[in-house]
């Protein structure tokens, strides 16, 4: 494992939460210790409720003050309003903690000047005590290798994806949304107003840390440009970076004196800055969340513009489906007349398409050998694939598939649909060597399918395939990853 | 000329905007390619500048008051003799004079005449979190319509200028279109590399528009410049 200065933030052996409320159930943003309870934190580490006015919650001891709490504490989550902060950091500092995470709120990002100073008495206070501070005004850590997590019901099991997050309520939404996806992470972390660590810190944290292959941030205001610059310059290099930047700056300053100065607008300066680093920038927290999905599955693998659409879903959704591809700017290419040919051996030539996009389902038995031919074909790079076309192979009616010896039952399955059609997708994909994608309609069409769409994207992402809830979004992402290698030309290719 | 005097005249003046003829005659001297521009006070002086530059030759006032030059009758172009410029130059005076009755005249401004060759623009401004950018684009009048441009921060590699100028989307524009000849892309990169050394050894410099600079399928002139300086 790298050993970086930060590591030890990620890595506590205790964790104090002082201003732990007194009611044993909060929920919602804050209730820290109930969430580091339920990550199993109080199991490998200590775990120390602070709050002078309760004796214990939930049957565990509460400590009256930081210092009576045992030795060693590592990190500290704040919890205290803002006025009793000057005396927790004190208490830091002859506790010789490590880190700080300031929940509390009301410094700097009031924008009263007071205040701002006072965040910057403490952070020089305890920086020159040798301690590292998250905050204030967020939402600090969530490390499922260390049992860290600052909501509840995050998964426990860690995965790859780095999430740095200025907002704390939009990392929450992150993780939330990309688990759904099958998503899983290393480590994440909301930063608020970064009076000490900021989005440069943790990016360069990023590229080094070996457990994270794919970074994904959302930026509100840049600090210390330049340093952002070359962190993300250095972290761009080694790995896939993907960032979002909210708040849009008027194009330009009113007082400009030149065109430039007048078409200079924040968002412009921005993509520049992205595609000079070779950081992919999302416009939207679902561009973030498709390209994060797509960079930690075999969507990235996607050569070409070529994109086969076998999804079922009848004549219109095809054509709709074809428009979505084209607007993106990945093609739909002609099915080669041999592969037409081929197909037509098993399809029925009325009221089924086995062109580009296929519209057509060859008998259950045929399935296996129409996808081969499908994915094999000239010019298709990639198949995008809805679960719906694998559901044909285990849900016909009777249970049966026609065999050359007449029709023989199939034992029921007992796996879930999502499950089998996410198999199938990986083992199309090693047959053949073309990245499989995988489509999946929310809502009532799911609902008709039998099948729940998270249930698939969960499986399929398992199965080290993307998937996407629609066609078009599928294809912007493509065609997003791909702009995104050419303009990386010139810089190091990312193992 | 060197910077610091230019810079001391402005800053004298209580100005921030260099004029024209001081901004192009600090590119040219930075290594940009700029269409020879002098300042005569007299229309004498003017004949003789037109005479040493080459005719057909263009005249424009040169006031810090008066910014919309055309619009005052400040600008006479395609004079082609003696006769012309000095006739030319009583006039532009007179219509200065009119426009803007207080306006103080630095001088007029004898500039050569370049052909025109496709338009564009690169400039830089300061961006409050990332410091001094460098813009591309297809300029003339039409920049601020089209906004057709692309930024990179500085400093600059190869690879940052050769993107900028095929980040914009009428690049097609500059590969040549029905049977155009293709612009001088090297041209382009070399000019705003050059632009951007400039920039960075002049850290008083706020922003500044080469606008239009003249591509050619052979090289590069800037028609046009301004330069704007921090206020003392």
């Amino acid at each position: 494992m790298s050993s970086h200065s930060l590591d030890p933030i990620f890595n506590p052996r205790a964790v104090a939460v002082v201003g732990v409320s007194s009611n044993p159930n909060p929920t919602g943003m804050g209730s820290f210790y109930n969430s580091l309870l339920e990550a199993g934190f109080a199991e490998t580490g200590g775990l120390y409720p602070v709050n002078p006015k309760v004796d214990e919650i939930n049957g565990a001891r509460c400590y009256p003050s930081l210092m009576d709490t045992p030795d060693p504490v590592d990190h500290v989550i704040s919890q205290v309003p803002a006025r009793f902060v000057p005396e927790l950091v004190d208490q830091c500092v002859r506790k010789k903690v490590r880190s700080i995470h300031f929940f509390t709120a009301g410094f700097s990002e009031t924008g009263d000047a007071r205040m701002a100073d006072i965040e910057r008495q403490m952070i020089t206070k305890l920086r020159d005590a040798g301690i590292r501070a998250i905050g204030p005004n967020c939402m600090g850590l969530y490390v499922p290798g260390s049992r860290l997590a600052f909501m509840a019901g995050f998964p426990m099991d860690a995965g790859n994806v780095f999430l740095l997050s200025q907002s704390g309520a939009n990392a929450g939404e992150v993780v939330r949304e990309l688990t759904t996806r099958g998503v899983r992470f290393s480590k994440v972390v909301s930063y608020g107003n970064g009076a000490d660590l900021r989005a440069h810190d943790f990016l360069d944290y990023a590229a080094a840390d070996e457990e994270s292959t794919v970074v994904t941030a959302y930026i509100e205001g840049v600090q210390e440009g330049r340093k952002f610059f070359e962190a993300l310059q250095r972290c761009a290099r080694v790995k896939p970076v993907i960032v979002l930047k909210g708040g849009r700056t008027a194009s330009g300053s009113q007082a400009a004196h030149s065109h430039t100065g007048s078409l200079a607008g924040s968002i412009e300066i921005f993509d520049a800055v992205c595609r000079q680093t070779g950081a992919l920038r999302a416009e939207t927290m679902e561009e973030l969340q498709d390209l994060t999905v797509a960079l930690s599955t075999n969507v990235h693998r996607a050569r070409g513009r070529g994109v086969a659409l076998f999804a079922g879903g009848g004549g219109g959704f095809a054509v709709l489906s074809a428009d979505a591809i084209d607007r993106a700017g990945l093609t739909v290419p002609q099915m080669p007349q041999s592969a037409v040919d081929e197909m037509r051996a098993y399809i029925p030539v009325a009221g089924s398409s086995v062109n580009n996009p296929i519209d057509a389902f060859p008998p259950p038995e045929h399935m296996d050998d129409m996808l081969r031919l499908v994915a094999t074909a000239t010019g298709m790079d990639m198949v995008f694939m809805s679960p719906m076309v694998a559901r044909s192979r285990w849900q016909n009616p009777n249970n049966t598939v026609k065999d050359e010896q007449g029709p023989v039952t199939v034992e029921p399955e007992t796996e879930s649909i999502a499950t089998i059609a996410a198999r199938q997708m990986r083992q199309l994909e090693d047959d053949t060597e073309t990245p499989v994608i995988g489509v999946m309609r929310g809502g009532g069409m799911a609902r008709m399918m039998g099948i729940e769409s998270d249930d698939f994207f969960q499986a399929a992402y398992r199965e080290g395939i993307g998937a996407f809830p629609s066609v078009a979004r599928a294809a912007h992402t493509i065609a997003q990853l791909i702009e995104w290698r050419e303009y990386r030309q010139g810089l190091p290719e990312i193992p | 000329m060197n910077f610091k005097s230019v810079l001391k005249q402005a800053r004298s003046e209580g100005r921030t905007l260099l004029n024209e003829v001081e901004s192009k005659q600090l590119l040219a001297a930075a290594g940009v390619s700029v269409v020879r521009t002098e300042l005569a006070t007299t229309a004498e002086q003017a004949t003789q500048l037109a005479n040493d530059i080459g005719y057909p030759v263009v005249l424009k006032i040169v006031s810090a008051d008066i910014s919309h030059k055309s619009d005052a009758g400040g600008v006479k172009v395609g004079l082609g003799s003696d006769e012309e410029i000095a006739a030319a130059f009583i006039e532009i005076v007179a219509n200065a004079k009119k426009a803007v009755p207080d306006a103080a005249i630095t001088g007029i401004a004898v500039q050569g005449m370049a052909e025109t060759g496709t338009e564009v623009i690169v400039g830089m401004t300061r961006d409050p979190q990332f410091g001094p950018v460098m813009m591309f684009g297809l300029g003339g009048v039409l920049v601020e319509v089209l906004k057709d441009v692309s930024f990179r921060v500085l400093p600059l590699t190869d690879r940052d200028v050769n993107q900028m100028v095929n980040d914009i989307k009428g690049r097609v524009i500059l590969d040549g279109v029905r049977g155009m000849q293709p612009a001088d892309k090297t041209a382009i990169c070399d000019t705003i590399m050059k632009i951007a050394r400039f920039v960075g050894d002049h850290p008083e410099i706020e922003e500044l528009d080469l606008n239009p600079l003249f591509v050619y399928a052979q090289g590069i002139i800037a028609v046009d410049a301004r330069i704007v300086v921090a206020a003392a």
